[in-house]
């Protein structure tokens, strides 16, 4: 692995531990939601985690941003290894890390004015005087392409797409880095997230920053990423460039959840693959997590664990019919 | 229109205008919509946030939020009888029996605190169709969403199914009565892709086994392709565009119509830059004069700033109809 810039992540685990009683509080179980998980991307470039609901994507992020403790695993920013940091140095690593929530309507405080919004970072991080936030709130807002005279005005008076800019915007004051971008476009209408993903894309190609993108929603994903990340119950189940990964699916999750996503396109009908949910991670099968819905089912898959191999250059999977 | 003489026609809505009467002003939420389904056929009614297709739905359950919102003109048609001259208790006759909903999010339109057999209950009781077993019943609308052991489920809590088996209960519930027309509001917009298509599948089932037809209000165009065979697309309360599933996605006419089927990321397919609709929509507060599209339309003409453009037809016998000067 390289060590210059972006990210490292190595065997991440977040174990949740389920108590039962209030007093004497007692561990009855646990719920790995991330297990063992290694990825790493360059800088200027785009990671994207794909799974469903509750298959770990949001705790990963969240331990990478800091807001969550791993249970054990590095994650290294620029070969700097932020976990088990000091307070005061984890205050100056998210002036590194920035993030873009899901839903602009919750994630702008209604109370604060855009020019608030956007100038927020640079005051909690006490960075230039107030006529120097002023002069970077409008460049930043040049950049995502708002008009100047939004500044005065309250999120509520903006449209959705509007909104995700002002989020973007913030998230650019601190000159990050690395941005997560948490579903970015999925609260969005169709006519505009094209305009989001293609800021977005623009904005990577001017600052260099690099991208961690959760979506369920695999075509975006697949637009703006140049690697990705399958994710099934708290476990990497293929790792691949863009180009691997859509065009020669290994693991049958992964094929399963390419051929189930439905197309804009009347003469190409899908029929779902996939039969029944994600099983509960407080009580997952044993082997491959997958192996009761998988259609290529073998004996072997029932027992051991699989971790991922390497079954071709770049290209890793951990489902054990390309062992 | 040939269609009055349709036998098979079962919804037809002229001219239906929605307003809302705020401080601000009058939103003409929906402002003079004119469409019809037919008996067991599956419409998409496609558009953004804020075009009124959610209002549309709405106006047809005559349940427009009062007292802002008002149905103030146009008729509604229900097998040749205007729901608009219906009573209140009328019309509570006819939901969830003849016509019933389904609405975006599982978790809220399901009572967290009653037992799924009370909920799907009530859909019998309410209706007075509580001859044989209750109970029975109950596991009938279970298996015919195809619940897994229904016989167990049905004494659980929502909180205790996931996501997609909530919609499937939803969808059990709504179509307990073979109401003959079922409208989907955006049935598919809280769930994961792999349940998304499990879903659209039940109700493609759903719509073969009980003959209902469906309105499916949605954004996304991959879930209309999927299950629809026709589109309607709403743009700033009217609707811009009529057409059969297969001419739309070929043959787009209105630029707002092109412009969002370009604009969808194609999986398998990556290219540099995706197309996308610059602007935003226009206030419905003070919409413009002449065609809304216009002022993000870049094909628009001197005419459409000033003139809304008439409704012009295409193809007669596939019912392609579109709003637009361009056409004219």
């Amino acid at each position: 692995m390289n060590n210059q810039g972006g990210i490292q992540v190595k065997n991440l685990t977040k174990h949740f531990p389920i108590t039962s009683g209030v007093i004497f509080s007692r561990t009855i179980g646990v719920v790995k939601a991330v297990e063992r998980l290694s990825f790493s991307i360059e800088r200027g470039k785009t990671f994207g985690l794909v799974g469903e609901s509750g298959c770990g994507k949001s705790t990963t992020v969240n331990m990478i941003l800091g807001l969550e403790k791993p249970t054990s695993g590095d994650i290294y920013i620029d070969g700097e290894n932020i976990i088990g940091l000091k307070r005061k140095k984890i205050f100056d690593l998210r002036r590194k890390i920035q993030a873009v929530f899901q839903d602009p309507f919750r994630s702008l405080n209604p109370r604060k004015k855009v020019k608030q919004i956007i100038s927020e970072p640079l005051l909690v991080h006490k960075i230039g005087t107030k006529k120097q936030r002023h002069e970077r709130v409008l460049e930043l807002m040049d950049l995502v392409g708002l008009k100047p005279d939004a500044a005065d005005h309250y999120p509520h008076e903006f449209s959705g797409g509007q909104r995700q800019r002002i989020a973007i915007a913030r998230a650019l004051s601190l000159n990050p880095e690395m941005i997560i971008l948490d579903e970015p476009v999925s609260a969005l209408d169709v006519s505009i997230q094209a305009q989001i993903i293609n800021l977005l894309v623009d904005i990577q190609q001017k600052l260099k920053v690099t991208y961690i993108v959760i979506s369920h929603d695999l075509a975006v994903v697949e637009h703006i990423s140049d690697k990705i990340g399958v994710m099934y119950l708290g476990q990497l189940v293929e790792l691949a460039s863009v180009k691997d990964l859509y065009n020669n699916p290994l693991h049958p999750y992964t094929q399963a959840l390419l051929a189930s996503v439905p197309i804009a396109d009347p003469e190409n009908i899908r029929e779902s693959v996939l039969e029944g949910e994600i099983p509960s991670p407080l009580n997952p099968p044993s082997g491959c997590y997958f192996h009761p819905r998988c259609n290529k089912m073998q004996p072997e898959c029932k027992k051991g664990k699989k971790v991922l191999h390497e079954s071709s250059p770049g290209h890793f999977t951990s489902c054990p019919l390309f062992a | 229109m040939t269609e009055n003489i349709n036998k098979d026609l079962l919804l037809k809505i002229q001219g239906l205008k929605t307003h809302f009467f705020t401080k601000r002003g009058v939103v003409k939420a929906v402002d003079g919509i004119d469409f019809s389904i037919r008996k067991g056929e599956i419409v998409g009614l496609v558009g953004e946030s804020g075009s009124g297709k959610s209002i549309t739905s709405l106006s047809i359950m005559r349940l427009v939020p009062k007292p802002a919102g008002e149905i103030v003109e146009g008729k509604i048609l229900l097998d040749n009888e205007n729901l608009l001259e219906k009573s209140a208790e009328e019309m509570r006759q006819i939901r969830g029996n003849r016509i019933s909903m389904i609405l975006q999010d599982p978790m809220v339109s399901l009572n967290q605190i009653l037992r799924v057999e009370y909920q799907i209950g009530e859909v019998f009781r309410f209706h007075k169709k509580t001859n044989g077993s209750l109970r029975e019943k109950c596991i009938n609308v279970l298996k015919n969403v195809k619940v897994p052991s229904p016989e167990l489920r049905i004494r659980d809590y929502p909180f205790q199914f996931s996501g997609g088996m909530c919609q499937r209960v939803v969808i059990g519930m709504g179509i307990a009565n073979s109401p003959e027309l079922l409208i989907a509001d955006e049935p598919t917009t809280a769930l994961d892709v792999t349940i998304q298509s499990q879903i659209l599948q039940l109700m493609k089932r759903v719509q073969q086994e009980t003959g209902a037809a469906i309105l499916m209000i949605t954004h996304d165009l991959a879930t209309v392709a999927q299950i629809c065979s026709r589109v309607m697309v709403m743009y700033a309360g009217r609707i811009v565009e009529k057409a059969p599933v297969h001419t739309f996605y070929k043959t787009p006419a209105h630029p707002y119509s092109t412009g969002l089927i370009k604009s969808v990321p194609v999986l398998g397919k990556k290219i540099g830059r995706l197309f996308s609709i610059e602007g935003q929509p226009p206030s419905l507060l003070n919409p413009p004069a002449g065609c809304c599209f216009a002022s993000r339309c870049n094909m628009a003409k001197e005419i459409c700033h000033s003139e809304y453009p008439p409704e012009i037809t295409l193809d007669e016998n596939a019912n392609h109809r579109v709003s637009c000067w361009l056409h004219a």
